[in-house]
Formats: C-alpha cells, structure tokens, sequence
C-alpha cells in the first residue's frame, strides 16, 4: 500500500469516528430533534422523537409533519412554517405558548418547540428542538391554582357584629388583588345590609402609593353604597404614603388597632340605630 | 305619584324620588326638574333618591345628581342618595366620582331614618 493510501485510510476513519460521536450525541440526547424541508416532509430524526411520539423512525422520514401536530393547531403551525422559511434564523423555544405534539397513540404531549436552520445539500431545513413540558406545565398549573387559592382565603369578609363587616387583608397586595377585594366586599355589603365595614391592613407588609391609591376606591365606594368604613392597622408607611397622596384625610376614619376600630363601628352603630344603644348589649362603656 | 319617568312619593316631611330603567340623558334632566320643583313648592324636609334600581351610571348621570343634591340644599333640605349597587359603586369610583360630599344610605329605608336623625 502507497504512504498516501494509508494517510487517505487514517483520515478517512478519523471522519467515521467524528460522525459515530455526533451519531451519539445526537441520538442519546433526551430532546426530541426533527428535521423537516420547506416543503414540509421529515428529512431525519433522533432517537429522542422516536421516543415523545411513538413513530418508528422509518414511519416520519418522508412523511408530512403535520401529523406530528393536533388538529386544532395545524393552522398556527402552518404560519410559523412559512414564516420560518421566508426568513430562515434561529427561533426559541415556544415557551407559554401552548403548543401541543401528537403522538402515535393519538395523545398530546405539551412542548416547547425550538427552531434553527440547516444547511443541506437539497436547501435549507428547519432542525426542530421539542422538548416534553409535561412537568413544566404542571408546576405551572399548580402555581395558578394556589394563587387562586391564596386569593380566594384572602378575600374573607367576616360578619363580627350584627351590620358590622370587617375585612382582613392578609399578605402584599397589588392592584388586581385589591380591586377583587373591593368587588368582593361590596357585595358582601349588598347581601349582608352591612352598616360599618372595617379594613383591617395590620397584615399587609407594604403599601405603596398604587395600593394606597386603591384602597381609597375601596373606602369610596363603600361609602357611595352607603355605609361607613374604618381603616385599621395603618403602619407607618402606609400612613406615609397616604399623606404623600394628598388623600383627603378628613373623610376618613381609621384607628391604630382593629380593636380600636370596633369599638369606633360599634358606636357608628349606636348613631345610625339611634336609641338603641348597641354597647348595652355588650355591658362594655365606649 | 307613578306614570311619569320619575315615580316619587311623600313619606312625612320627606320625599321618596326612585330612579328607574335606563336613564338617558334627557330623562335625567327631568328627574332633576320634577324633584327641585317638588322641593321648591315648599314644605320638603328631605329627599331619598333610590338608586337601587339602576344597573348602570354614566358621568352625565352621576354629574346631575351631585348637581340636584347641591340645588336641594340650597333649597333648604336635605339629600341622601340610597341603594347604590355594587357594580354602579365601582364604576362610579373609577370615573373618578366618589360622591365625597354625598349622603348615602345602603337602603331606602335607611336614608329616611337618616334623614328623621339629622332633623332631630
């Protein structure tokens, strides 16, 4: 054998193993990869999409992709197709976006799909990166749901006195969680024929001027239904942010402890019910 | 008194106005027209306008209101504004009306007992 047949020889194994490695790393990997051209066809996938589908690799390569995706969404994947392959780039993974595979057995999986182009020798083609968000989307559901949870334990309007409301407001609050909180109290105003809500703040860590702002709404509109309301626990803070509002302090009622607010709603009640005197029943002296 | 867009009824030295349907806006200048010509033949200590029947306010509505309660007080009586629901109470709030100078009463009924206390 010629010095230069041999050299050929070494390089030419010296290619085979650098293919055999990418083989493996292509194919061990967990990811699903799929290969498609613009025309729409499987040109290769790995291992890791054998497995997420169920399809043998000999029942996608040459087939449309389309099979891959659930009906309902075949539209938006034939738009993010064209949109591709009119501008070939590097797309990331579709995190939030909902996207579903279909596997053989007819089930959907949620993904995460990424996609980036390939150069061949038939043109270019979309290598697509799928990864099973099966986990992912459960833990994101269970935040959603104990959010909700946490929102609904936190909008508790308790009725401690006959006409008297108090509404506790336990942990941060943001304009959406007060704007819930006024819907629900309100409400409650109407079903109850309540006379004097109390807001309890003492377990909110922050007011900011936003939350601030929002809580007046709250005081404003129980005042346009018609009954009194008392704001108890103010921090100092809090009391900061609501003189740096400028809020008309002078309407509003508000006391240091919830004790001391009940007391105050106890002798609102006392005037609004005129003679009857609400603190006789309580053998208690205001 | 019915028949008119604008029911009202006298309890006492009081006058019942009730608010209903969907106001437009020339309905509610008349509300504003039959309720200070009833307090202006004299002898109305107080006026109760039941909202309670309203689903839906609108700036113009809610701006005539405030308008009649400031021309009944000039007038010598008294106003409270009753049984705002909950719905119109938040939209009120986000026009930016809070009715601050407003009496209000949950209540028709609680806006007369208002008003027999306030006179005493």
């Amino acid at each position: 054998m010629a010095p230069s047949e041999k050299a050929a020889r070494r390089a030419a194994k010296a290619v085979d193993e650098e293919l055999r490695i990418y083989r493996a790393m292509v194919e061990s990997s967990p990811v699903a990869l799929v290969m498609v051209n613009r025309e729409g066809a499987v040109v290769q996938v790995n291992a890791g999409a054998e497995r997420l589908f169920g399809y043998g690799r000999d029942e996608l390569v040459g087939e449309d992709v389309v099979r891959l995706v659930p009906d309902r969404l075949r539209s938006g994947h034939e738009v993010q197709h064209d949109r591709f392959f009119a501008d070939p780039a590097p797309r990331p993974l579709g995190a939030g976006r909902n996207l579903y595979v279909l596997t053989k057995d007819g089930s959907e999986i949620p993904v995460e799909v990424g996609l980036s182009p390939v150069e061949t020798s038939e043109g270019v083609c979309a290598l697509a990166t799928v990864v099973d968000a099966t986990a992912h989307k459960a833990v994101e559901e269970l935040v959603h749901r104990q959010r909700d949870e946490i929102a609904e334990l936190s909008t508790r309007v308790m009725e401690v006195w006959d006409d008297i409301l108090v509404l506790p407001v336990v942990g941060p609050l943001d304009v959406t969680r007060v704007a819930r909180l006024t819907e629900a109290l309100l409400m409650r105003i109407a079903d109850d024929e309540a006379a004097v809500v109390i807001i309890d703040i003492s377990g909110v860590p922050a007011v900011d001027p936003d939350v601030a702002q929002h809580l007046l709404k709250t005081i404003q509109g129980a005042h346009i239904m018609g009954v009194e309301s008392i704001i108890s626990g103010v921090k100092p803070d809090t009391a900061q942010a609501m003189v740096d509002l400028g809020i008309d302090l002078g309407r509003i009622k508000s006391r240091s402890t919830l004790r001391a607010a009940l007391r105050l709603a106890l002798r609102i009640l006392t005037e609004v019910r005129g003679t009857m005197d609400v603190t006789d029943e309580l053998g208690m002296t205001l | 008194v019915t028949g008119t867009a604008t029911p009202w009824s006298r309890v006492g030295d009081d006058l019942l106005v009730i608010l209903q349907g969907n106001l437009d806006d020339r309905a509610v200048l008349q509300v504003e027209q039959v309720v200070t010509s009833l307090v202006a033949t004299g002898g109305v200590r107080g006026v109760v306008i039941d909202a309670s029947k309203l689903k839906v306010v609108d700036s113009f509505m809610a701006r005539v209101l405030t308008r009649v309660v400031v021309m009944i007080r000039l007038m010598g009586a008294e106003t409270v504004v009753a049984g705002i629901q909950p719905a119109v109470a938040i939209t009120l709030v986000e026009m930016g009306l809070s009715l601050g100078s407003v009496r209000t009463a949950l209540t028709p009924a609680r806006g007369l007992a208002a008003l027999q206390r306030s006179s005493g």
